[in-house]
Parts: structure tokens; C-alpha cells; sequence
């Protein structure tokens, strides 16, 4: 898993590559958190790169989504393969956490 | 080269020498008898040669009166005519031949002019030199000898001065005779052949002057060498000696040759004669020696094939020699071979025994270390044989080169290797074993930790199965199966079903996000609550799952979440009314086919309260199934990290559609066990099937649980006499299956430590053919009651010889048939079998 980040006028986005299971699901977590200031209003997690995400994977996004919402900033996910739009589906959180077809689509969501 | 031939060669060559030796030595011998028969030839030849000269000058000396006494010649001189002259001396020669010994008259003035000659010529000579003359005029000599005048004649000659009256020298009167008388008469003496030859080689006059024409093409000049000449086929001897003229200028030899030819021809017959006779000589000794050598070397030869026999291994061979033999140093020789071919067995005798010890012993080594190998590991094993074959190494070159008398020592290096390798092996062994004690304390420490994570894990475990109803749940027109095949770590899956009311069964599905202790505590919270409210509310599934989702929010402050999929199902219709919070769809399976049934778009619980739940429902139809499962499914994974997904999870199901729920649930399981292969699954597998069935004939079948306590010991009897009254079985037949089944539940009341508390067994009853089958089962922990003695089994122990397993305890008080044990799952599945009269 690698997490790189760029920004984007007032967005933030972040970009997750590979894997996320229960052995680097805490791994994730921290690195998320270690790129996103306190201050950042704007942030997109682009998931054009994942390759699968565990129940673990899942439960780390929701709780960033989370924590994000408690500092009144604004949260997107983009760019989802079919399957891992599926596990989004299946679980709901598709209607707790904002998904965008592509990156251009959330930064804008997100910056407006 | 054999012996033989050089003893051959030797004696041929001596012999060689010797006849050469002797053969030099007699032609030398022959050679100075000849020059010395020579010598003596020439000087008798010359003495002769003298003689015949000085006879024929002694003869004419006595003619010459006849000259000088006659008057008339006188003095014709004295006048001085020359044709009374020529008169005079015609009669004066005359008479001289008639007197004999003179042949030749010639006259010569003091003045030197011839007067007269006899001799015929252009210029007439006398026949003397003129120095001789000179001499005879002048001083009155009057001598005599061989003479040559110039036209080359060779007289024997004799001057005599005629004086006159006065006194005075009137003429010089030479008499002569040819020279070939004298040297016919030398021939007639020598029986040789007499010529006279020039300081060139030419001849002047001889007795046979074709013997010289023969002679001179063969270039010999006379003394130049004193061998016989040949010509072709003849041979000539010859001699010569020096002329003496004492009336004139000539340096002639005088040469006698003779014709040897049949002299040489005898001699050389007499020398082929000695030379074959020599040969033959050579070659009887040569033959003679080789012959005696033979027979005098036979043995000795013997002997030489014997050691080389004995050289090469081979001390089969041996050498005829008998006592009474000769004592030649032959003998000899064939006697020390043999003792030598005795020696030699001997000595390889002592060396094969030497051999044979040394084998033994290292057959004992070989034995000994190799059975301490066998008693340790693998890599010590190896080193053992290392050393072993280390040890035998330079066994190995010393059997090679073993030549003599140190094989002992060489015994001894080998034991002596063997034990400083065993040494050093025992000490290093000890170091590892002191290493390893620690090691093993250390380890021991840390077992005892791990023991303690361990159990917390199975406590963990057993929290989760202990939540989990049994695997079947059965009501009149439903069956509802469910397994689960845990992951190695234990998860957050769970599943419940339970009775709402008389014909509602509500069945739920879920799965805790994570996994270890925190995610099985969740799922027991979780089940509880669910539990708990489906009881209390009396709205459907998704006002349940509502308020389970704010309960859980509440108690849990949001940091994880559960997906749970909540139904219900009435036996009457087969509708089924569900909502699903954030789970995996579900799938029907009818005649027409697998479907999954739509989701209701709920969010996964636990973690944003406030939410609401839709229902939606589904009807299944009789001999349909409903297939609930977590996500463990379509997630497992091969070693390709493929996962099995949802289209091969609906291929099995197809598959199965005509099966009951029990071997659905197999197939399912055996279908992602084999896609799966090795690779290690990290989520659990959790699944539940629901059958709607036609009511079935029940007769023959009671099932009913119990809970490991000794209060519901009664409830047995209370079954299993309903059980034998439905089924027809007579009353003792039910009398031994109910103390069967109680000495079983005794058993595991009393004799199976388990952390597990509380568990329930359930038991299911049923006759099929004259045999009763009693299935008891439960999850208190992996247990097999045949394995152990059992006390519970009534006998007592004092009864008993030795403690008996329950099993066997039960058969031999013929209570059942047969019993086995079976381990499905997490369950322990004890049967009982017995034969039972109608």
C-alpha cells in the first residue's frame, strides 16, 4: 500500500495504491492522518489505485470520514473500481460518505 | 638376451678370433718362408748366373791365341787393308767357331774404328763399350763380361790388343758369343725362365720373351715387389738381381720367371680345405654348447617362470628338484625358489588374516557409530557419517599400498582416529546441549506467555461459538441449517436463528469489521442486542435494526461497525421479510433458478446512529432455499489472490438446488475448498441455508436438547419414551437406549474439563429398519469419550478389572450395538446404534 498527496487550489487530495486489509488497515489510518492537517477543509481520497479493501480498510475510511466531519471539513471518494463500488454499495456507507465517479468530480464537490 | 644366446655369442666370437688368429699366423709364416725360398732363389740364381759368365769369359779367353798369335792377321793389320783385313779375320773366326765358345769377332783400331765386325750393320759396333775399349787400347786390358753395343745387341764379351812386331798395338780384337747362350744355360740350371730387362721394364733379350709381354701388363717392374704376379689363371714367381757389365753401359737386371700357377692352385685348394675344416669345427662347438647349455639351464629357466609366477600373484607354480640331485649351483637355485614361493605363502597368508582383523574391526566402528547416527538427528546423523568416512579413508589407501609388516599400525591409527573424532564430537555435544538447556529455559518462559495469549484466544473462540444456537434448527416446514468454518485468527462472523412465535422463525446473518478478542466481543453484544430486541419489538426487521443501530452507537462510541442481515420467516406461507443493514445480499434459490434478492439500502450498524432500516420481502417457495452468508465467501481467496466471488458461490448453489440444506452447506464448503487450494483463508466463512420443506412424517424421528446439568437428567427418560411410544420400540430395547444416553450425558457432565461452562447437547432419536440411531451433540470443547476411561459407565470401580472406555463399557452391558465418535466442525457428534425390536 502506498499514499502519496497533492493539492488542489483549497482541496486535498489523496491518492491510495494497492491493498488495504486488517494488516495495514491501522498503517492507513496514520499515514491519512499524518497528510491531512487539522486545517485542511477540502479532501479527496482517490481510490483509482486500490486493488481491494477489507472490512478493516472500510472501517478506517469511515472512521477518517469521521473525524473529518468533526473538523467541518468536506469528504470525497473517487474514482472506485467495480468491486470496490460494490463493497460501498453493499455496506451503505455510499449514502454516509459522498462518492464521485472522478477525481475532477469530488474536488470540485469538495471545494464548492 | 637369454643366457644362452649370450654364452652363444661369446663363444662364437672367441672361437671366430682364435681361427682368424691362427689363419694370420700361418699365411705370415708361409709369407716369410716364401721370401725367404726367395731371397734363395735369387741369390743361388745369381751365383749361378756368375758362374755361367765366368765360364763363358774363361772359354773364349782360352779361344783367344787363336786371334792373337795368327800371322796373317797381323799383318793385314800391319798393311793396313781393309780387304786382307776382313780376309784375315773371316778365317780367323772361322776357326774361333770351329774351336767353340765364340760366335762374334769384332776388330777396332787404337784409333777406335772399327776395322772389322761380324756382326752386320749400317755403322758397324764392336761389342764393348768404349770406355772398355779405350782401356784395352790404351793400357793393354784384357778384360771380359757382359756388353751391349749400339744397336742394343747383349754379348758376353772378351778383348784381346793385337800387337805388331814392334810391339806396338796394332788393333783391339773383341771376342763374343750372344748372351742368349748364357742365359739358356741359366734356364737349364733353374728350371726358370731367364730374360734381362732394362731400368724401364723393357726387354732386351730372354728365353721366352712372350712370358714377359704377360708379365708386364700386369705392371710389375722387377723389384718392386717380391709377391707372385698372376696373369688370369697363371702365376708367376720371379727373381731378379742386378747385371753386371763390365764392357759397357747397362743397367739391366737379369729376371727369372717361373709359371707356379699349379703349385698355387694345390695351395689353395690346401687353404678352402683348412677354412671348411675351421667352420666346421666352429659350428659342431656352437651346436655342442648349445645342447649342453639346454639341458644345464632348463631348470634354472623353470625357476625364472616360477618367480615371475610368484612376482605376479600366481603361487601355483613350483620347480621339480629332487633331494638326490646334484648339488650345482642350478639346483641350487630351483631349491631357494621354492623356498622363496613357501615364504611368499606364508606371508600373504599372515597378511590376509591381518586384513580380515582389520576388517572386523571396522566393521565394528562402521556398526557402532553408525547406530549412534540412528539415534540422532539429521544433521548430526550426518556429521557421524563424515567422520565415519573419514575414518575409513585412510584405511582405504592403506589397504592400497599395504606392503609390509605396518598394518598393525595402521589398525591402531584407525581406532585412534575413531576416538579423537568421538572426542571432539563428545565435547562439542555437550557445549550444544548446554546451549540448548538455555535455550529450552528460555523457551519454556515464553510458552507459559504464549499458553496465556493462547487461551484468551480460545476463550475468545469459545465466547463466539458459545453465542452461536446449535447447527440445525428444525420446525415442521422449515429446516435451517448453518455452518461456519472459521478463519485461522477468530473472527467477527456470527449467526442466530430463533422462534419469534409459534410460525415465525427470525434468522440473522453478521459480521463484525475486524477481527482477534475486541471483534468477538462486538459480535457477542451485538447478538445479544439483536436477540433482545427482535423478542421485544413487534414491529418487523427494520424497526429492529433501527434501534439495535442506536443501541450499539450508544454503547460502543462508534468505532466499529457490523453489517447484519435480520429476517423473518413464517412457516405458513413461506414469505420472508428482511432488512439489511450494509450485508451481503443474500441469495434464493428456486426452480427457476439463484437470485439475489435486492438489498434495502441500509448502512452498517454501530456507527452513525439515527439511522432507519427499509424491509422489503421475498416469498420461498416449497423445496427453495435461502442462502445467507458473509462476505468469507466471494472473498476467499487462491494463492493467486483470484477470489472465489459470487458467480462460482451461485454456481454451487445451482448445483445443490435439488439437495436438502445439510449437503448444500457441504458443497458450498468443498466447492471454496478446492478453489482455495493452500492458501490461507483470512476471513471466516459463515453461512446459513434455510429449506422451505413439505411437512415431513415424523414418526420415527424426536429430537430435543439438553444443557450439561445434572437437572435435566430427567428430561431423558421423558424423550426417549415418547421417542420408543411414536416409534413402536419395545420397552427394553428403550430401557437400554435411555441408560445409554444417560450414561453418555453423566460422562460429559462429570468428566470433561471444559472452560466452557454452560453448553447445550443436542440429541436427535430415530428408527430406520429395526435400528435405532441416537445422535448426541454438542460444542463444549473437543472431546472424545471412547478414547478415555470412563467412570460414569454404572459398573463402579470395584467391579471392573481395569477402567473401561464409555464405549466399551456400554457394549458390554449390551446396552447398544455400536458407538462411535465423530469430530464435525466445532462439534462433537457421539452415535449410538442399536438393533431394537418393533
Amino acid at each position: 500500500m502506498q499514499i502519496s498527496s497533492e493539492r488542489d487550489g483549497s482541496a486535498l487530495i489523496v491518492a491510495v495504491d494497492g491493498r488495504i486489509d486488517g494488516s495495514n488497515s491501522q498503517e492507513f489510518q496514520d499515514r491519512f492522518e499524518e497528510v491531512v492537517g487539522d486545517d485542511d477543509s477540502a479532501v479527496v481520497l482517490d481510490m483509482d489505485k486500490l486493488t481491494y479493501i477489507s472490512s478493516s480498510g472500510l472501517r478506517a475510511t469511515l472512521l477518517l470520514a469521521r473525524k473529518l466531519q468533526r473538523q467541518q471539513a468536506k469528504f470525497a471518494i473517487c474514482s472506485l473500481s467495480p468491486s470496490i463500488k460494490e463493497v460501498f454499495e453493499i455496506s451503505g456507507f455510499d449514502r454516509i460518505i459522498q462518492v464521485h465517479a472522478s477525481r475532477e468530480e469530488a474536488t470540485q464537490a469538495v471545494s464548492a | 638376451m637369454g643366457l644362452k644366446a649370450r654364452i652363444g655369442i661369446i663363444v662364437v666370437v672367441f672361437m671366430a678370433v682364435m681361427v682368424a688368429g691362427l689363419v694370420l699366423a700361418g699365411s705370415q709364416r708361409e709369407q716369410a718362408l716364401r721370401e725367404q725360398l726367395d731371397r734363395t732363389a735369387m741369390t743361388g740364381s745369381r751365383a749361378l748366373w756368375s758362374k755361367i759368365v765366368e765360364t763363358g769369359v774363361q772359354r773364349m779367353r782360352e779361344r783367344t791365341p787363336i786371334v792373337a798369335e795368327n800371322r796373317a792377321l797381323r799383318d793385314a793389320l800391319a798393311g793396313g787393308d781393309r780387304g786382307e783385313i776382313s780376309q784375315a779375320a773371316q778365317a780367323a773366326l772361322s776357326n774361333l767357331r770351329r774351336a767353340g765358345g765364340v760366335t762374334r769377332l769384332d776388330l777396332v783400331s787404337p784409333g777406335r774404328e772399327v776395322l772389322y765386325s761380324s756382326q752386320p750393320a749400317f755403322e758397324p759396333a764392336a761389342a764393348a763399350s768404349d770406355e772398355a775399349l779405350a782401356r784395352m787400347i790404351e793400357r793393354g786390358w784384357t778384360g771380359g763380361g757382359v756388353a751391349i753395343d749400339a744397336e742394343r745387341n747383349v754379348t758376353l764379351s772378351v778383348g784381346v790388343p793385337l800387337h805388331g812386331a814392334d810391339g806396338a798395338t796394332l788393333a783391339v780384337a773383341v771376342l763374343a758369343v750372344d748372351i742368349l747362350e748364357a742365359l739358356t744355360e741359366l734356364k737349364e740350371d733353374t728350371g726358370a725362365e731367364a730374360l734381362i730387362v732394362n731400368r724401364r721394364g723393357r726387354l732386351l733379350v730372354g728365353t721366352d720373351p712372350e712370358i714377359w709381354e704377360l708379365i708386364r701388363e700386369t705392371g710389375w717392374l722387377p723389384g718392386s715387389t717380391s709377391e707372385p704376379v698372376r696373369s688370369g689363371d697363371q702365376v708367376f714367381s720371379h727373381a731378379a738381381f742386378p747385371l753386371e757389365a763390365e764392357l759397357g753401359n747397362l743397367v739391366a737386371r737379369v729376371v727369372t720367371v717361373q709359371d707356379v700357377s699349379a703349385v698355387y692352385a694345390g695351395q689353395r685348394r690346401v687353404s678352402l680345405i683348412t677354412a671348411l675344416a675351421g667352420a666346421g669345427f666352429v659350428l659342431a662347438s656352437l651346436v655342442g654348447l648349445t645342447l649342453y647349455l639346454r639341458g644345464a639351464l632348463s631348470r634354472l629357466t623353470e625357476g625364472v617362470v616360477v618367480l615371475d609366477a610368484l612376482s605376479r600373484g600366481d603361487t601355483q607354480a613350483t620347480v621339480a628338484v629332487s633331494e638326490e640331485e646334484s648339488d650345482d649351483e642350478v639346483a641350487r637355485i630351483a631349491r631357494a625358489v621354492n623356498t622363496f614361493r613357501t615364504q611368499t605363502l606364508t606371508l600373504r597368508r599372515h597378511r590376509r588374516r591381518a586384513l580380515l582383523r582389520r576388517r572386523q574391526q571396522e566393521r565394528f566402528i562402521q556398526g557402532e557409530m553408525t547406530r549412534l547416527a540412528d539415534t540422532l538427528n539429521e544433521e548430526e546423523r550426518r556429521d557421524i557419517l563424515n567422520d565415519l568416512a573419514e575414518v575409513q579413508a585412510p584405511a582405504a589407501t592403506v589397504e592400497v599400498d599395504a606392503a609390509g609388516d605396518n598394518d598393525s599400525g595402521n589398525e591402531l591409527q584407525m581406532i585412534g582416529l575413531a576416538f579423537q573424532k568421538m572426542t571432539s564430537r563428545v565435547g562439542r555435544q555437550q557445549e550444544r546441549l548446554t546451549t540448548l538447556v538455555a535455550q529450552l529455559q528460555e523457551a519454556l518462559r515464553t510458552r507459559t506467555a504464549y499458553m496465556a495469549l493462547q487461551r484468551d484466544l480460545q476463550i475468545a473462540s469459545r465466547v463466539q461459538r458459545s453465542f452461536l444456537p446449535g447447527e440445525r434448527f428444525e420446525a415442521p416446514g422449515v429446516k435451517i441449517q448453518a455452518a461456519m468454518h472459521p478463519a485461522k485468527e477468530v473472527g467477527g462472523d456470527f449467526y442466530d436463528f430463533f422462534r419469534l412465535d409459534e410460525n415465525r422463525i427470525g434468522v440473522v446473518v453478521g459480521d463484525v469489521a475486524g477481527k482477534g478478542v475486541p471483534a468477538s466481543m462486538f459480535m457477542a453484544v451485538t447478538r445479544t442486542v439483536i436477540r433482545a430486541t427482535a423478542r421485544q419489538v413487534e414491529h418487523g426487521p427494520g424497526e429492529c435494526l433501527r434501534m439495535v443501530n442506536d443501541t450499539l452507537v450508544e454503547a460502543t462510541a462508534g468505532d466499529m461497525f457490523v453489517t447484519v442481515f435480520y429476517g423473518v420467516y413464517d412457516v405458513r406461507d413461506g414469505s420472508f421479510v428482511y432488512a439489511n443493514g450494509g450485508h451481503n445480499s443474500p441469495a434464493l434459490v428456486t426452480d427457476g433458478g439463484v437470485e439475489r434478492i435486492p438489498l434495502t439500502g441500509g448502512v452498517a450498524l454501530a456507527m452513525f446512529d439515527g439511522l432507519t432500516y427499509d424491509e422489503a420481502a421475498v416469498s420461498v417457495p416449497p423445496g427453495g432455499k435461502l442462502f445467507v452468508y458473509t462476505d468469507g465467501i466471494p472473498e476467499s481467496a487462491d494463492v493467486t489472490e483470484e477470489e472465489y466471488g459470487y458467480e462460482r458461490m451461485e454456481d454451487s448453489l445451482r448445483d445443490s438446488a435439488d439437495r436438502g440444506t445439510g449437503d448444500t452447506l457441504e458443497m458450498m464448503l468443498r466447492s471454496i475448498e478446492e478453489f482455495a487450494g493452500e492458501a490461507a483463508q483470512f476471513d471466516d466463512v459463515t453461512m446459513v441455508v434455510l429449506g422451505r420443506e413439505t411437512v415431513e412424517d415424523e414418526i420415527a424421528v424426536r429430537r430435543f436438547s439438553l444443557r450439561n446439568n445434572r437437572a435435566d437428567l430427567p428430561r431423558i427418560g421423558e424423550e426417549m419414551r415418547a421417542f420408543a411410544e411414536s416409534a413402536g420400540i419395545g420397552q427394553t430395547g428403550a430401557g437400554h437406549l435411555r441408560q445409554a444416553l444417560e450414561a453418555v450425558v453423566i460422562d460429559a457432565i462429570d468428566e470433561r474439563l471444559s472452560a466452557v461452562s454452560e453448553y447445550e447437547i443436542a440429541v436427535s432419536a430415530t428408527l430406520d429398519g429395526g435400528v435405532a440411531e441416537v445422535t448426541v451433540e454438542d460444542d463444549g470443547g473437543a472431546y472424545d469419550p471412547l478414547e478415555e476411561p470412563a467412570l460414569a459407565d454404572g459398573s463402579g470401580p470395584g467391579e471392573a478389572e481395569e477402567p473401561a472406555s464409555l464405549g466399551a463399557g456400554l457394549m458390554r452391558r449390551s446396552l447398544v450395538d455400536e458407538v462411535s465418535y465423530m469430530r464435525v466442525g466445532e462439534r462433537n457428534r457421539l452415535t449410538l446404534r442399536k438393533r431394537v425390536d418393533a
